[in-house]
């Protein structure tokens, strides 16, 4: 069963609040970094909420952009590492990322226009009783390996596990990842593009849908939808 | 000289293996709190695995029984073997036995046996010779290659993120 999975980000309803940050990290197993070490720039979310100043007249806006793995079809990560641990995934139609693989040579975050690959510098520990909280569905990433949003890999296959079991197709919306799960205004949807009744099938087709820097031809599944002007915008 | 201390090394090492093989056979048998057996489980009752490692249906690890599930049977069942007493004890403490893992699952890897269980795999394809030891050992390296023959064959899915997530 193939799919193609996407992400509709509604800049419309984002309020940069940053809880699919947490959720996130609650999630992914990612660790967690002090107010001094991210001073540094170790932080190693999977997800960040830029933030960008829009002077419009005597006003001040503020644009929030959630930005996760883009899954590019055309990712200018997969074609520089060197071991093939990140490549194309074909039944789901995502950039996956294999950690087994993975010898550390940051090529590919490098090569990622939107900066959103993360290296484990060191062996992270998790103090007591945090350990107790991790997600056994994933691997907790050790030294020296490349990580990055996996759409919630873990939870597109307990979706397509129960599917399965079940005998009948992953329904719309049944596979939600950490972020979209916790979104309080519900900005982040997620779907498949092959089903063409999906919910994120209707919003591709969307006249407000962009995606960040669609000039470099990366294709990127991540799209947005644009901020709508108005009264009180 | 030299020659001589090289014969006497080989010698040394060629005993001590011994010594060490001798040593993993015995300990095999003593590796375990309680001396389990499957195969009068397996093959002379003919008890299904599932009846005891239940959770293989459902989640992704296969689970090992709690004490009460032993309990149920041998409340009855030969309440005056020695290893028996041993399984009474710990129902007598509310403590749970503490075995040993046997079966070594490679890092990084993903296996929900409750897939392989729903899809029809028989137990005895990844677990072979299960059914006929005294002691669990384990008979079959998890290595890829291994899983991919069989993915392969049944035209699954090989894809990396499959199981290395």
């Amino acid at each position: 069963m193939k799919h193609k999975w996407a992400m509709v980000i509604d800049m419309d309803r984002c309020t940069g609040c940053g809880a699919c940050v947490v959720a996130c990290v609650a999630e992914n197993n990612t660790p967690t970094a002090g107010e001094e070490e991210a001073g540094k720039g170790r932080l190693m979310q999977w997800l960040r909420v830029s933030r960008f100043w829009k002077k419009e007249g005597e006003d001040t806006r503020a644009i929030f952009v959630p930005t996760p793995c883009m899954h590019c079809e055309k990712a200018p990560c997969e074609i520089v590492c060197p071991v093939y641990a990140t490549y194309h995934d074909e039944d789901d139609q995502v950039n996956a990322m294999v950690y087994n693989r993975c010898i550390g040579t940051r090529y590919c975050a490098n090569n990622c226009p939107y900066s959103v690959r993360v290296f484990n510098w060191w062996n992270h520990q998790w103090e007591k009783p945090l350990d107790e909280q991790l997600n056994p569905d994933l691997s907790v990433r050790s030294r020296g390996v490349m990580e990055k949003c996996t759409y919630c890999i873990q939870r597109i296959r307990r979706g397509k596990e129960t599917a399965l079991k079940e005998g009948r197709k992953i329904r719309d919306g049944e596979v939600v990842p950490a972020c979209a799960q916790t979104c309080p205004p519900g900005a982040i949807l997620f779907g498949d593009l092959l089903d063409p009744d999906s919910a994120v099938s209707r919003m591709v087709k969307d006249p407000r849908l962009f995606k960040l820097m669609e000039h470099l031809g990366t294709e990127p599944k991540t799209a947005y939808l644009k901020k709508q002007k108005g009264p009180g915008r | 000289m030299l020659r001589r201390r090289r014969q006497a090394a080989l010698v040394a090492s060629l005993l001590a293996l011994l010594l060490l093989g001798g040593a993993a056979a015995a300990s095999a048998l003593t590796s375990q709190p309680i001396r389990y057996n499957h195969n009068v489980h397996v093959v002379a009752y003919k008890m299904d695995c599932r009846f005891c490692h239940s959770s293989a249906m459902k989640t992704a690890s296969a689970g090992i029984p709690s004490v009460e599930k032993c309990m149920i049977c041998h409340r009855v069942i030969a309440v005056d073997h020695p290893e028996i007493k041993k399984i009474a004890q710990y129902w007598k403490e509310k403590k749970p036995i503490p075995w040993n893992r046997v079966t070594e699952l490679p890092d990084y890897t993903y296996f929900p046996h409750f897939r392989m269980v729903n899809a029809g795999i028989a137990c005895l394809t990844c677990h072979p010779g299960m059914d006929k030891v005294d002691v669990a050992v384990q008979e079959q390296e998890f290595t890829m290659g291994f899983c991919l023959k069989c993915h392969k064959a049944r035209g699954v899915s090989i894809e990396c993120w499959s199981c290395h997530i």
